[in-house]
């Protein structure tokens, strides 16, 4: 067990490092933000002056050097476009898409349970079938539109919710639902197979046979047991709702790391780009290794190889 | 139920299973598969025929609509409804090429990461999960940023985010099936390896793909539109659903159609193909559901 | 019996998702009343608000100059009067003497003297390419006390009043509280001051009470960065913002329908049609060529039905800028003259051309490219369109400037109308060692540029720019289709003025008067 707690982190570490190849290298090649902030008919000789202020006249090789060596003491760079530490400026929006990705989580777990155990315990009634057909709409819609559908319905027409920004509950609620929906179809689905498997079990047959009454053994003993397969998909869900974030904090003009590291690869702003999507994949990356861990501990089915 | 005894009797059997037609999703991806391949013979317009004096003409039921432009028309005046006719040309083009290079890249590459392990199994894997540890979107705006906006960019970023699952699917498969009696019998024969991989293990591994690819077709379609809406996009004077949906989105309070009617066009087809997804996956292969 | 149960509890999840949502209107109902700041939606935050750091002052400068004021002051009609300081031109237009105003504070209670002024200028020179390249003609700067200095400059520069280009910050303030602190609280000596800054959601400004000019009306403000158009409108319509920036011209006549007021002001950039005709190779060299293209496309439907009348549609300049010409009349739509055109310069059958456009997220220059690409297609001109961001865009611009092998035609926003002053545009623009250039006329045009940047005298001036402009008209370097027009919507019981002749469309809160 130790042997594989300690491979699976040092697997975690080499992909943190590959990760930090490939957004380094796509930064450096998606244009020159010299050329962008520099004037237009600035002179070759003014370009390169500001090339070296920022420090990339420098091969990339050595430009990685520089970054990875910073970067282990915690100094990503200053943001080009902020002029400030990149990591402040990061650390500023970071709550901002925590809140707006926990609670879309929590949404769309707690909808998706819901529908998917009401779907494997009435098969086939009205309830089974327009649940499913809410999860899958979720996945065949676009973010933004969805986003911009619901601003227009329950903010313009209906009055009920404000339109943009991060101010407490109610701001909360339409974007971290339109985010949500997306995800909605899987954890159903998932749910619902699990739960079927359970209901099926010995264990359930023992809970009735108890006397207890039905909803008890669905919602408590039933549930328990089919939620292990949700948790383990909530790596690849978070992934999912952090790549949703980028197109509705746009939307919703929601203060996250989504909206930000898009306008930093528009203005070509390498340090904020590069702390941005970096701490977004350190993130994923040592939420995988803790649930795979985790099951380690849980579940003795999984053997380590 | 019904399924269930299909699946128990006859796991692997594409065409057995397909005298099973799904109809619903099938028909709701039939407009778009018609349109995208027969589209030129079905205008009843020029898409780019533009006529700025018949900007914004409503649909033909609603007042002030024209029966020769039955959805509207759109801010320069064109016929909505061959836009969309020729957007899912764009859309088809996009979803087929960007899933089906992805599928080819990442099959190929799961199949060796399997067949093969060590080694190249662990730095292949090791890319993957670096790879899906960015989210999709962000690594998409980043490559646009790099290779310029385009057609040809989007299949391209899709082919490079979509490949890594079915890399990491295969590979598990190409594990398990080259455990099985007949490969070991083929290694045994001493079958060139390239021969195993492509007539003992990539038959094995076709259900599979198929529920990939299908999955995937509908998530290509929506990547196509959020990439449009970020600024990144196809640009005019293509035309896909995508950027009809995200440059009409500005038209949502006053010219609701062309938003509506992109979005639905969108919302049917990306349906149908996921209906058909979930379709194929409980019947060819249900221990996908994770997907 | 068990089902119905499992129902109930369904309902129940149901009941408590509806709780949270109706608290949370609650939250934002009584959010409104406790404090009423006046919300403006912009489109953009700004990277920095010190003026002299900034290195985007499109998006920086609306905001910043409520809290920061500029040498030359400039009154809402578009005239550059005294403010914090006023001004004598000395030898001809090489020296410029500035009377500091007495008794003017920073936010920080620092006095203003001509130290500020100094240091001022020294750190835009150090930290702002572009104020460089403004000044590119001066020379030094001289303190003569606490409350004059005088710019000396090496030819005449007729741009150094009109541009404003100097904001002034405070000197005593820097040295007191160091650099991290003088970028994150900026102090200025304008009429408001910072009050805070969320970064990615919001500053608040409020008024400063020992303003030295007239107290504004308004007492707090808060900008909002709302990017999404969409949203922009949303959140004026349901009351949330109480002004937006920047409405999309297809929405305006839907914001006034609904019952909104909309102020309109003039301003840069236009938007037009641009040659690189450096390349003796393409059909566009010719001059017939490009006056086909000129007549093949519909300008006047552009405006109406596409941008539904909104941008101002004048050929070059507006009436009201100095070198107008009344006589210059925009080249009308006529198809049958452009293909007959095209026929004479030896392509009766059309020709291939790339169309370039800066892609990206901003209304307007797409959808001008469209419409052009298809009027143009008509005639016979097959266009390539090719949309691409601004970085790479850039970076091709510099590549192509001076090559004559540049096969470049694109929709791109060419200076020329509603700048400070039109010697700007045509000097930046169409000057064959200036910046952006795709236009080369070495011979007729470059001397009477030349002469216009050091003639002081308006008139003067005004007759060179005519004769520059009439000769671009006629040799069709540029086909302007509009020009910018930026719209304000705000609530019925607010009024608003804007700025006119400032190169970006301020937001100035103190020229705001709630009813």
């Amino acid at each position: 067990m130790r042997r594989y707690a300690l491979r699976r982190t040092l697997l975690g570490i080499i992909t943190v490092v590959i990760v930090s190849m490939i957004i380094f290298i796509a930064t450096r090649l998606s244009g020159d933000v010299a050329i962008l902030i520099a004037p237009p008919d600035a002179s070759d000789a003014e370009i390169q002056e500001i090339r070296v202020q920022l420090g990339l006249n420098k091969p990339i090789p050595y430009q990685y050097y520089v970054f990875v060596r910073n970067a282990l003491k915690g100094d990503f760079g200053r943001s080009i476009r902020y002029n400030r530490p990149a990591i402040d400026v990061l650390l500023d929006r970071f709550f901002g898409t925590v809140e707006l990705v926990g609670t879309a989580f929590i949404v769309s777990i707690v909808t998706g349970v819901l529908l998917g155990t009401l779907s494997a315990t009435r098969r086939g009634t009205w309830l089974d079938q327009s649940g499913k057909l809410f999860a899958l709409l979720g996945q065949s819609m676009p973010g933004f539109w969805v986003g911009i559908m619901l601003i227009l319905v329950f903010s313009v027409n209906l009055g009920l919710l404000p339109t943009s920004g991060r101010d407490g509950i109610s701001h909360l609620l339409l974007p971290s639902f339109s985010m949500a929906w997306y995800s909605i179809a899987s954890i159903m689905r998932v749910t619902r197979s699990s739960m079927m498997d359970v209901m099926d079990s010995e264990y359930i047959k023992m809970a009735r046979s108890k006397g207890n009454p039905e909803y008890i053994v669905i919602w408590k003993h039933g549930l328990k047991n089919a939620l292990i397969p949700v948790i383990a998909l909530a790596g690849v869900q978070l992934a999912n709702l952090l790549g949703g974030a980028v197109i509705i904090e746009n939307v919703f003009n929601w203060p996250g790391l989504g909206s930000m590291i898009v306008d930093a690869i528009y203005a070509r702003d390498y340090p904020l780009v590069q702390a941005g999507v970096f701490f977004i994949s350190i993130f994923l990356i040592a939420l995988n290794l803790i649930v795979d861990l985790l099951f380690g501990f849980i579940d003795p089915r999984i053997t380590y190889e | 139920m019904n399924n269930m005894k299909i699946i128990t009797r006859n796991p692997h059997h594409l065409f057995s299973v397909l005298k099973h037609v799904p109809v619903i999703p099938l028909l709701l991806l039939l407009p778009m598969i018609v349109c995208g391949i027969f589209g030129p013979y079905l205008y009843l317009h020029d898409p780019t025929a533009m006529k700025l004096s018949m900007a914004l003409k409503p649909p033909a039921w609603v007042s002030g609509g024209d029966w020769s432009y039955l959805l509207g028309t759109d801010n320069m005046g064109r016929d909505l409804l061959s836009r969309l006719i020729e957007g899912a040309r764009a859309s088809l083009i996009v979803a087929f090429f960007g899933v089906g290079f992805a599928g080819i890249v990442g099959v190929s590459i799961g199949m060796i990461a399997g067949y093969f392990e060590g080694k190249i199994d662990n730095i292949i894997m090791r890319f993957v999960d670096a790879q899906m540890s960015i989210p999709a979107i962000l690594l998409i705006i980043l490559l646009a940023a790099v290779l310029g906006g385009g057609l040809a960019t989007i299949i391209l970023s899709i082919t490079l985010v979509f490949w890594t699952q079915y890399a990491r699917v295969i590979r598990g498969e190409t594990l398990s099936i080259k455990q099985r009696d007949f490969v070991v019998l083929a290694k045994v024969t001493d079958c060139g390896t390239f021969r195993i991989l492509r007539k003992h293990i990539f038959p094995n591994t076709t259900n599979t793909i198929m529920v990939l690819a299908t999955l995937q077709l509908g998530r290509a379609i929506i990547i196509e539109a959020s990439i449009t809406f970020l600024g990144m996009g196809i640009q005019p004077p293509a035309t896909a659903w995508g950027l009809i949906i995200s440059d009409g989105r500005i038209y949502m309070s006053t010219a609701w159609w062309i938003p509506t009617f992109a979005g639905m066009a969108i919302m049917i087809t990306v349906l149908g193909a996921n209906l058909l997804g979930d379709w194929l996956r409980d019947r060819l292969d249900p221990k996908l559901r994770q997907l | 019996m068990d089902k119905t149960r499992s129902t109930r509890f369904f309902y129940l999840i149901c009941i408590i998702f509806l709780g949270v949502a109706l608290f949370g209107v609650r939250n934002a109902l009584a959010q409104e009343g406790s404090s009423n700041p006046l919300i403006i939606a912009v489109k953009a935050e700004p990277d920095t608000l010190v003026p002299t750091d900034t290195k985007y002052a499109v998006t920086s400068n609306p905001i910043s100059n409520n809290i920061f004021e500029r040498l030359v002051d400039l009154s809402t009609e578009g005239k550059f009067v005294p403010g914090i300081a006023s001004w004598e031109i000395m030898a001809g237009g090489k020296e410029f003497l500035f009377t500091i105003r007495k008794g003017v504070k920073f936010h920080s209670g620092d006095p203003l003297t001509t130290k500020d002024v100094e240091f001022s200028h020294n750190r835009s020179w150090e930290k702002s390419p572009t104020y460089k390249r403004y000044l590119r003609g001066f020379d030094r700067i001289e303190i003569i006390d606490d409350y004059h200095c005088k710019f000396f400059f090496k030819a005449p520069d007729v741009l150094f009043i009109p541009t404003r280009y100097l904001q002034i910050v405070s000197k005593n303030y820097f040295d007191r509280v160091g650099e991290e602190e003088f970028l994150n609280k900026p102090v200025g000596t304008g009429p408001y001051k910072l009050a805070a800054w969320k970064q990615g959601d919001y500053i608040d400004i409020e008024r400063n009470e020992e303003y030295w000019g007239k107290k504004p009306q308004v007492q707090k403000a808060r900008f909002v960065f709302t990017k999404e158009d969409t949203t922009r409108i949303a959140s004026l319509k349901t009351g949330e913002a109480g002004m937006i920036m920047d409405t999309p011209y297809p929405l305006v006549k839907d914001v006034e329908n609904a019952g909104f007021k909309t102020v309109r002001l003039y301003t840069h950039p236009p938007c037009s049609v641009q040659f690189h005709n450096n390349n003796p190779n393409v059909p566009w060299y010719h001059q017939k060529v490009r006056l086909a293209i000129a007549y093949a496309i519909d300008k006047d439907a552009i405006v109406n039905d596409l941008f539904q009348g909104i941008p101002a549609g004048y050929p070059r300049l507006a009436p009201w800028e100095l070198g107008y010409d009344p006589e210059l009349k925009q080249y009308p739509y006529d198809p049958e003259k452009a293909k007959a055109l095209l026929k004479e310069a030896g392509y009766p059958r059309g020709f291939e051309m790339p169309l370039y456009y800066f892609a990206g997220r901003s209304y307007g220059q797409k959808e001008t490219t469209e419409a052009v690409a298809l009027f143009l297609n008509a005639v016979g001109i097959r266009c390539k369109i090719q949309g691409i961001e601004a970085a790479q865009m850039l970076a091709k611009v510099r590549a192509w400037h001076n090559d004559p092998k540049t096969e470049y035609v694109g929709v791109a926003s060419v200076p020329m109308a509603f700048l400070p002053d039109p010697v700007e545009a045509i000097s930046t623009a169409y000057l064959s060692t200036g910046w952006g250039t795709m236009y080369f006329n070495k011979e007729h045009l470059d001397p009477i540029i030349e002469e216009a940047m050091v003639t002081m005298d308006d008139t003067k001036r005004g007759e060179l720019i005519k004769k520059a402009i009439k000769i671009l008209h006629e040799d069709v370097a540029s086909i302007q289709i509009w020009a910018n027009t930026s719209v304000y919507a705000m609530k019925q019981n607010i009024d608003f003025t804007p700025t006119l002749k400032n190169r970006e469309a301020l937001m100035l809160v103190k020229d705001v008067i709630i009813k």
